[in-house]
């Protein structure tokens, strides 16, 4: 057993011979198929010892769940006798199940996904979280890798929030955030609530960075729907209620689109900003080799290629995204993450005085 | 020479209610039950409340005693509003429904309007739709802009304004008493079922016209019940989720409720505040169920009194077809459209492009039920807590109601009040409540499925208690003292004499839990693991994923699995039944 | 031997006293009637017997066992009294057989006593033939004779009946009135009826215990309390009977308005005290032959109603009293028509005035 079940809020030593156990795992094929033939006989020690667990729980609230489903099935394919338990649900929701599970001495969760980076900075402060480095985290973008000096966190997901609209209800859709809020989209925008949702809480806050508070005050004036989940701009679109979508999912538009949806994506020349997914293994987690392996899954080439088929920015310089975008090629903006915490409070507070 | 067995000198007391020591030491079987009772309120009631009510007091960030918790409510208008508007919601839907509710049970438990049996089975249905799918169902009928209703009106008219707009505290409390009436009418018609016929004969005779002997003999006996679903739609409303988070918070209007969510979305998270925010909503039921025992308070309401005489239906002539055209008001709002439309869109590719032939598939059901475990397992899980859970409340609410409604002893009324207490906390709160309560040792549920059932249960107990209540008023004390003149005890005479009097309408009780309970999300939400998951939570997570097609193809999935339960209850119901107590079910609403 | 004793019961609910102090023997066998008004309390008294609710003092003596008392409170289904309740409670879930059966179940008794004796209850009210029928098919009568054959069927040391014929048409109380006496008779039951109707009492009791606002008035034979009533309520209340109020100038003559009648004098008041004067209406003599010394009064008819079997009179006399007289219906009176009322004075009773 490599990491045994901690008994005490330590944090595991790294040392560089666990790392390389950790990391030695027999080589993947990167080919044509989405999911690599089980693991070969000479599987390294981590498989084995997943195995022996036989299962691990997952608190994700990043993915939308067919795409949860399928990272899921392909990890399960992959690594065959280990059971996947998913509780998927919102971000904010999974987090304060999680601490009122801390808070009662629950250890039902082994690896937990959301798109709130202070989740785990709180996490970690309170020493819930293990470190441990996934396998080929070196394959991921350099600006995304080391979001935690000492890893106990890691990127999951790039969650990219632009500009969405319907193609036939607005034709020349707006092309930056300042042509939203400031153009003839009156009674046409919805939006999220950053109360709710993370992804729109880093919007708010990002662009208050770069147009204060009168950025604001323009959105009021167009009346936009306000919603909760950013996904719900999606909804309004789809069902005709509004034209344009402020703080939308990037990924989710367009699979939507690809599904034949009525919808599309508009880059902002602005900037699109960029939220992180972030993925981090328990540190009283009861099944914590299962839950390294996945964490390895998370950063593999197959789940990468799950991503990319969703619509989603892939973790791996290797992987391209769909229809040929990349990191590079989309201008795209993040708030940093000193004083993120106050900023948002303050993004929230105002978001109710100016909104409602 | 045989005495009965002697107690110790003590003063003679008032011939109302035994001392309970008597009682105990006279009739054991009851003392047991009044134990079994005792306790699984403690357990299943005052416990959590007790940790809801201990968290209130303490400050989430530090975790020290406090009262500002209550000081920030009291002093913010932000926080008091939403208290306000949640009670406007609730009275207006508590009042819609019973406005909808009571013509409707009486047409059909009491008259030869047409149908009846349909506008029972639809009126059913509505009560086992999530109110979140029904407001979801409604955002698509009529919201302003792309709702199908103001299309057509459009395209009619050429306005240029929705005719309709869900998006307001009307389109909230539309919704909200939609899916309250089933509630109204089903207790209300249960009532109306057991009543004797010459009770309205003895108004007739004195030449009152149907509808004079309808409100002024009628409704006002059936006044408990009446006042009982007044009630229930009134918590229902004031607990209400779904529909103001999809169709208030839009048009930034906040009820308790959806504050509550922000609080336990907040970061970090304000739980105890929370906690403390449902206090004001204990206080206004409170003074409901006080006013309610003001205005019933020593009334006789005895209508099943063994003097029986078969049921027979008022003819309303020439107003049958438009009362079965109103009965069929609800049914329409309630199931018929937003049904329609949830199966448009279960049946779409994709969604946004409509109903097109193009568009048309059954792959999101075969997603749904084949491909999707979560699926199966959800099913499963919501069926057996449901079952669990209902079976629970009602075997606890009629002994309950059976200790307080006898007055089994002194301070019983007490029980009643510990049984009902549960239905004034939203359900996110209860959910918090039993986490606390039953995640440590020595009781430690967290994960299980006795978590939920109990959880579900203290939920919906005072449903049951209330209806099992109603039910008891109706029976004739005189028919269990004839149990105990021929020398048998009072357990006997329960199982003998009051429970199978009860049955039929405990059995119409068991529906009344068992299908709130598979259409409950707030109660589950910190509740469920992915092992104990349920169609509900399921369906949101869809839904949360702007997933529509197959949250719709879930919704239908949920509708037909519930209703296949409810046709199995009716068949058990009429087994059971058959000649023996025809004179007691004609017309019964289960 | 007594079969019921009752002594010095007292009875309230709160603070409102029902009764203060009743005290009631019955001998075996005996058929006893309460009979009184609406509110007397009787039927509390006959709940208290069967135990229902607990006496706030006294006691209730069944043989030599004590049911009720400041220490013992024997529960109702160990004081083999069975009872008949007013609306039948009959169980409408049950058929007739199974509601009569339902006493001899609870004694457990083997099946073929069980079916003798089910056979002989149904025999004694003659319901044999609707044994399988159930209560909703029957009339009100019919449903009566089951109480009474359920209540019967577990020979009990007494019966109790609680008004049990005043939900039943007038043809079928008569007809079920000489049933019951019929079945007591029969079975030498000792019975407590409960009654308001006088003439139910006087046909079927043994003994009648009349009372009036919680006080027992007086308890007799029905040809004592006919002919010798302990005061002007009894008078009154059994029977028809004139009750003229008036003052007692000396043993047996009584002053009202101008006349002085005698009578035979019962009361045992003081000189001057109130008291009433009682003649019943089939006594009293109109127009008789002259020259009678006593008790003639002159008065006007103001009523004359033909009965077909008799005719009733309302006569004022002497401006200060009416009078019924009950006289041959081929006897023709008009209103108004003066007319001589003679009392004879051996039909003439003094007792005590009731109204306080």
């Amino acid at each position: 057993m490599l990491w045994s079940e901690a008994k005490d809020t330590d944090m595991v030593k790294i040392t560089r011979r666990s790392v390389l156990q950790g990391t030695a795992a027999a080589s993947l094929s990167t080919g044509a198929g989405m999911f690599s033939r089980p693991v070969a006989a000479q599987e390294d020690e981590l498989y084995q010892a997943a195995k022996k667990e036989g299962r691990l729980t997952r608190y994700d609230g990043i993915f939308e769940q067919k795409t949860i489903e399928a990272i899921i099935e392909a990890f399960k394919a992959k690594y065959s006798g280990i059971d996947v338990q998913l509780l998927r649900q919102p971000s904010q929701t999974l987090y304060t199940r999680l601490r009122l599970e801390i808070q009662n001495g629950v250890a039902e969760c082994d690896t937990l996904g959301t798109t709130n980076i202070l989740h785990f900075v709180e996490l970690k402060k309170i020493n819930e979280l293990a470190a441990y480095v996934p396998k080929d985290l070196d394959k991921a973008p350099a600006a995304f890798r080391d979001i935690d000096p000492d890893h106990t966190f890691h990127t999951a997901a790039l969650s990219v929030t632009c500009i969405n609209y319907s193609p036939q209800k607005a034709p020349k859709p707006p092309t930056s955030w300042t042509e939203l809020v400031e153009g003839t989209w009156a009674g046409k925008i919805s939006v999220g609530s950053p109360a709710v949702s993370g992804d729109v809480a880093s919007w708010v806050v990002a662009m208050r960075h770069k147009y204060g508070d009168k950025f604001l005050k323009d959105l009021a004036a167009q009346k936009p729907k306000i919603g909760g989940s950013s996904v719900d701009t999606v909804t309004d679109i789809l069902a005709g209620e509004r034209s344009v979508g402020a703080g939308a999912p990037f990924s989710y538009s367009l699979a939507q689109k690809a599904a034949g949806q009525p919808i599309d994506v508009s880059m902002p020349t602005d900037d699109a900003i960029l939220n992180l997914g972030v993925t981090a293994v328990l540190a009283k987690a009861p099944h914590p080799n299962a839950s390294r392996l996945f964490a390895n899954f998370l950063q593999s080439v197959e789940c990468s290629q799950i991503l990319a088929k969703a619509f989603w920015p892939t973790l791996r310089s290797d992987v391209p995204w769909a229809e040929g975008r990349t990191l590079e090629t989309v201008k795209w903006y993040r708030n940093p993450v000193d004083g993120l915490a106050a900023e948002v409070a303050e993004g929230v507070a105002k978001w109710k005085e100016i909104l409602g | 020479m045989s005495v009965g067995p002697v107690i110790a000198r003590r003063a003679p007391v008032a011939g109302i209610a035994d001392p309970l020591l008597d009682s105990v030491r006279l009739n054991p079987v009851r003392a047991i039950a009044v134990a079994i009772v005792i306790v699984s309120l403690l357990l299943l009631v005052l416990r959590p409340l007790g940790y809801i009510a201990y968290n209130s007091l303490h400050d989430d960030l530090s975790g020290s005693w406090t009262l500002a918790n209550y000081g920030r409510i009291l002093s913010s208008t932000t926080l008091l509003r939403p208290i306000l508007n949640s009670l406007v919601l609730g009275l207006a839907i508590a009042a819609t429904s019973v406005f909808f509710g009571v013509p409707m049970a009486w047409l059909v438990a009491r008259t030869n309007m047409p149908a009846r049996e349909w506008v029972k089975a639809l009126t059913l249905t509505a009560f086992v739709t999530p109110t979140f799918i029904g407001a979801l169902a409604w955002i698509m009928i009529a919201a302003p802009n792309s709702g199908w209703v103001n299309l057509i009106w459009r395209n009619l008219t050429g306005a240029s304004w929705p005719v309709l707009d869900i998006y307001s505290m009307g389109g909230a409390i539309f919704v909200g008493a939609i899916y309250a009436v089933p509630f109204a009418f089903t207790i209300v018609a249960a009532a109306l079922d057991e009543m004797a016929v010459e009770l309205e004969d003895a108004a007739t005779t004195l030449s009152s016209g149907t509808l004079r002997t309808m409100l002024r003999i009628t409704l006002p006996l059936a006044a408990p019940a009446i006042y009982a679903s007044f009630i229930l739609s009134f918590i229902q409303g004031v607990t209400l989720f779904g529909v103001p988070a999809f169709l208030l918070t839009p048009v930034r209007i906040s009820v308790v409720t959806t504050k509550l969510a922000e609080f336990y979305q907040a970061f970090p998270p304000e739980v105890f505040l929370a906690a403390a925010y449902c206090v004001p909503l204990l206080g206004l039921t409170a003074i409901l169920f006080y006013v309610r025992k003001r205005l019933l308070g020593r009334k006789q309401f005895v209508v099943i009194s063994g003097k029986a005489r078969g049921s027979r239906r008022i003819d309303i002539g020439r107003w049958r077809w438009p009362a079965l055209a109103i009965s069929l008001f609800v049914p329409l709002v309630a199931v018929i459209l937003p049904y329609a439309t949830l199966i448009a869109i279960s049946l779409s590719k994709a969604w946004g492009l409509g109903l097109r032939p193009d568009n048309l598939t059954l792959d999101w059901y075969a997603y749904a039920l084949f491909r999707n475990s979560q699926t199966r397992t959800a099913i499963v899980n919501s069926l057996v807590y449901a079952g669990g859970s209902a079976t629970l409340c009602i075997l606890l609410g009629a002994i309950t109601a059976y200790i307080v409604e006898r007055r089994l002893f002194r301070g019983a009324a007490w029980l009643g009040g510990l049984a009902s207490a549960p239905i004034v906390i939203p359900g996110i709160v209860l959910s918090v409540g039993f986490f606390a309560a039953y995640t440590q040792p020595p009781l430690r549920l967290y994960g299980t499925a006795a978590i939920l059932i109990a959880a579900f249960t203290a939920t919906f107990l005072p449903i049951a208690y209330a209806h099992a209540g109603t039910l008891l008023k109706g029976i004739s004390r005189d028919l269990e003292r004839a149990a105990r003149a021929v020398g048998a005890g009072e357990a006997r005479t329960f199982v003998s004499i009051t429970f199978p009097l009860m049955r039929v309408g405990l059995l119409s009780g068991w529906l009344l839990v068992f299908i709130p309970v598979t259409r409950e999300l707030s109660v589950a939400i910190f509740l469920v693991t992915p092992s104990t998951n349920v169609m509900a939570t399921l369906i949101y997570n869809f839904q949360d994923g702007g997933n529509y097609e197959a949250v719709c193809a879930l919704s239908v999935v949920l509708l037909i699995v519930t209703f296949m339960v409810v046709l199995g209850t009716r068949y058990v119901s009429t087994r059971l039944s058959s000649p023996r107590a025809q004179s007691l079910l004609q017309g019964s609403a289960t | 031997m007594n079969a019921l004793r009752v002594l010095g019961l007292c009875m309230s609910y709160g603070p409102v006293p029902v009764f203060d102090g009743i005290n009631l023997a019955v001998p075996d066998g005996t058929l006893l009637a309460l009979l009184g008004p609406s509110g007397c309390g009787k039927s509390t008294l006959l709940q208290l017997i069967a135990g229902f609710q607990r006496p706030s003092a006294g006691e209730i003596w069944a043989g030599d066992e004590c049911l009720s008392g400041p220490h013992v409170l024997v529960p109702t289904e160990r004081r083999g009294i069975s009872m008949v309740f007013q609306n039948y409670a009959v169980w409408p879930h049950m058929t007739v057989a199974e509601n009569v059966a339902f006493g001899l179940k609870v004694q457990r008794l083997a099946s073929s006593d069980l079916r003798q004796k089910l056979a002989r209850a149904l025999e004694m009210v003659r319901l044999e033939s609707l044994r399988d029928r159930y209560p909703a098919e029957l009339s009100g009568g019919q449903q009566q004779r089951v109480a009474l054959a359920r209540a019967l069927a577990v020979e009990p040391k007494i019966l109790a009946l609680d008004e049990p014929l005043s939900n039943l048409d007038a043809n079928l109380r008569e007809e079920m009135r000489f049933e019951i006496r019929r079945v007591h008779d029969l079975l030498g039951i000792t019975t407590l009826y409960v009654t308001h109707d006088q003439s139910e009492a006087l046909v079927t009791a043994d003994r009648i215990a009349v009372m009036r606002a919680g006080a027992l008035m007086q308890l007799g034979t029905p040809k004592d309390l006919f002919e010798h009533p302990a005061n002007s309520f009894v008078a009154s209340f059994i029977g028809n009977n004139n009750v003229i109020a008036g003052k007692l100038e000396e043993r047996g003559r009584v002053r009202v308005g101008p006349s002085s009648l005698i009578g035979i004098d019962t009361s045992g008041a003081p000189t001057g005290a109130s008291v009433a004067f009682c003649v019943r209406p089939s006594r009293v003599r109109i127009d008789p032959e002259p020259d009678i010394p006593v008790n003639v009064l002159r008065g006007t008819v103001l009523r004359s109603a033909y009965l077909g079997e008799s005719r009733d009179l309302l006569i004022e006399v002497d401006k200060v009293a009416r009078i019924r007289a009950a006289v041959p219906a081929s006897r023709e009176f008009v209103t108004g028509q003066q007319v001589t009322v003679h009392l004879p004075v051996e039909s003439c009773l003094i007792v005590n005035s009731s109204e306080t």
